[in-house]
């Protein structure tokens, strides 16, 4: 039996297309959309008649949801699964069980990593440049953060598509749970200097009331349970709200 | 008005980074802010709304379907309000165009909330029908739905922005001549928000473990010790 490959251009055409891969993401398939999106070239590249067989259709538009970084492993993997499927070493139910295999412990480590700890890392220190040399601020943030996103964007497709199910032997070395850690014990230090800086920045360089009213709040907002960090947007809204009437007024500075 | 679809178009862009495409963070407060910034011709305006923005937000996770804040419409809703009440000619404060276009923005983002959800259920139908058909075995590809969705987030993006600025624009008036007259600058609600924000942060990051608390303490006493140098 000849066997097809998808060449290095659908490769990349995955990488690319992981790019969308929630742009029709809803609340009952979820990133389905954009699975059967990154997926159906490959599908019509590896049939013979150059369109999308129907049961290869049918495995990608099911259920799907991970980190969407880290979703690029699971279309890498996949994509290479699916030319085997096509060589006739392995069926169509492998791939399924593989994605829904990959997808959970994706999640949980990305979400931590590039959601609860890098993206909050990238923004406090995108502040801290902003508050001394503004603008740049934004390209700090930005270029920190897409370091590690593009990165492990581009590794996940590659290296799924070259190892296919040996993906997993990858994953478990991927290492974001101790970096997740480390990065965040490195925000914590960074987060102390922001409160120097910043309780310094809006009570006029000096460590007096002002200063104090900004530490106080902060750390008794951050002992607070979690459901009060919700509601963030709502009491700010608040807060700010009172300040602006009572300012007009000409009782608050 | 040229400024205001400028505006539309970067309110657009940021809300199509936030989950549609990309994710590259166009959609941080900062980052968005920074941007409508330059676009109004308020650069330093836009940083200092951005940044007080992003220690508000940084403790959004977009975690399965939970819903978040319209962070990036938001961002660039304040600024452009902030900016309208500083070219007003009722002579307000920075400070107090700061705090007025945050609270601009607070607002922005939760009716942007409820737009997201009503984006979302739109995606759910259209990939319904594609999926209708995908079982008939029609031969269709995905390509039409995510084109559809992405130019849905651009346009909910947008016209939120739209919306929003034509609000602000009537309110913009009013909101001058209320604080025009005022001798403060509403340094102190601008604190207890930062406070807010920086209090998001801490939970964050330094309520988890002992290690992290003592992080903390040696950022505290560096920043410290760094202010202490001369020069």
């Amino acid at each position: 039996m000849s066997e097809k490959r998808i060449g290095k251009t659908a490769v990349l055409g995955l990488l690319a297309r992981s790019f969308y891969l929630q742009s029709a993401w809803n609340y009952e398939t979820l990133q389905a959309p954009g699975f059967a999106y990154a997926l159906f070239p490959v599908g019509r590249e590896l049939s013979a008649g150059g369109d999308v067989p129907q049961q290869f259709a049918e495995r990608h538009v099911t259920l799907f949801n991970t980190n969407p970084i880290l979703a690029s492993y699971v279309i890498g993997t996949v994509a290479r699964m699916e030319e085997e499927v096509a060589a006739g070493r392995l069926t169509g139910d492998d791939v399924v069980a593989m994605k829904s295999a990959l997808s959970v412990p994706l999640a949980a480590a990305g979400d931590r990593f590039f959601w609860a700890t890098l993206r909050p890392f990238a923004g406090m220190v995108g502040v801290l440049v902003a508050g001394a040399a503004g603008s740049a601020g934004a390209l700090v943030l930005l270029a920190l953060y897409n370091i590690f996103h593009l990165y492990y964007r581009a590794r996940g497709v590659v290296r799924g598509y070259a190892l296919g199910a040996g993906i997993v032997s990858e994953i478990l070395r991927l290492n974001l749970v101790s970096l997740s850690a480390q990065l965040g014990l490195m925000g914590a230090f960074v987060l102390g200097v922001l409160f120097v800086a910043a309780g310094l920045c809006w009570s006029g360089g000096t460590f007096g009331p002002g200063f104090a009213v900004f530490a106080a709040t902060g750390v008794l907002v951050g002992v607070l349970p979690e459901g009060f960090q919700k509601r963030i947007t709502e009491i700010a809204l608040c807060v700010g709200g009172a300040g602006y009437v009572l300012t007009a007024l000409g009782i608050l500075g | 008005m040229k400024e205001i679809l400028l505006v539309c178009v970067a309110g657009g862009v940021c809300a199509l980074d936030a989950t549609a495409a990309w994710q590259v963070m166009l959609s941080q407060p900062l980052v968005s802010a920074s941007i409508a910034g330059l676009l109004t011709g308020v650069p330093v305006t836009g940083v200092a709304i951005g940044i007080l923005l992003q220690l508000l937000w940084s403790g959004s996770i977009p975690v399965g379907a939970r819903p978040m804040p319209d962070s990036p419409v938001a961002s660039v809703s304040g600024v452009w309000f902030a900016s309208a009440l500083l070219k007003g000619g009722a002579g307000v404060p920075d400070s107090l165009a700061h705090l007025a276009g945050i609270l601009a923005a607070l607002a922005v983002a939760l009716v942007g909330r409820e737009t997201i959800m009503f984006e979302r259920e739109l995606n759910r139908r259209l990939f319904e029908r594609f999926l209708r058909r995908v079982r008939a075995g029609e031969l269709v590809g995905p390509g039409r739905v995510q084109f559809l969705g992405a130019t849905l987030a651009f346009s909910r993006g947008f016209l939120l922005c739209l919306v929003a600025t034509t609000v602000l624009a009537v309110l913009a008036g009013p909101a001058g001549r209320l604080v025009s007259s005022s001798a403060g600058g509403g340094a102190h609600a601008l604190v207890l928000i930062g406070g807010l924000g920086a209090g998001v942060l801490f939970n964050t990051f330094v309520r988890k473990t002992r290690s992290r608390l003592l992080a903390f303490g040696g950022g505290v006493v560096f920043a410290v010790l760094l202010r202490s140098f001369p020069g």
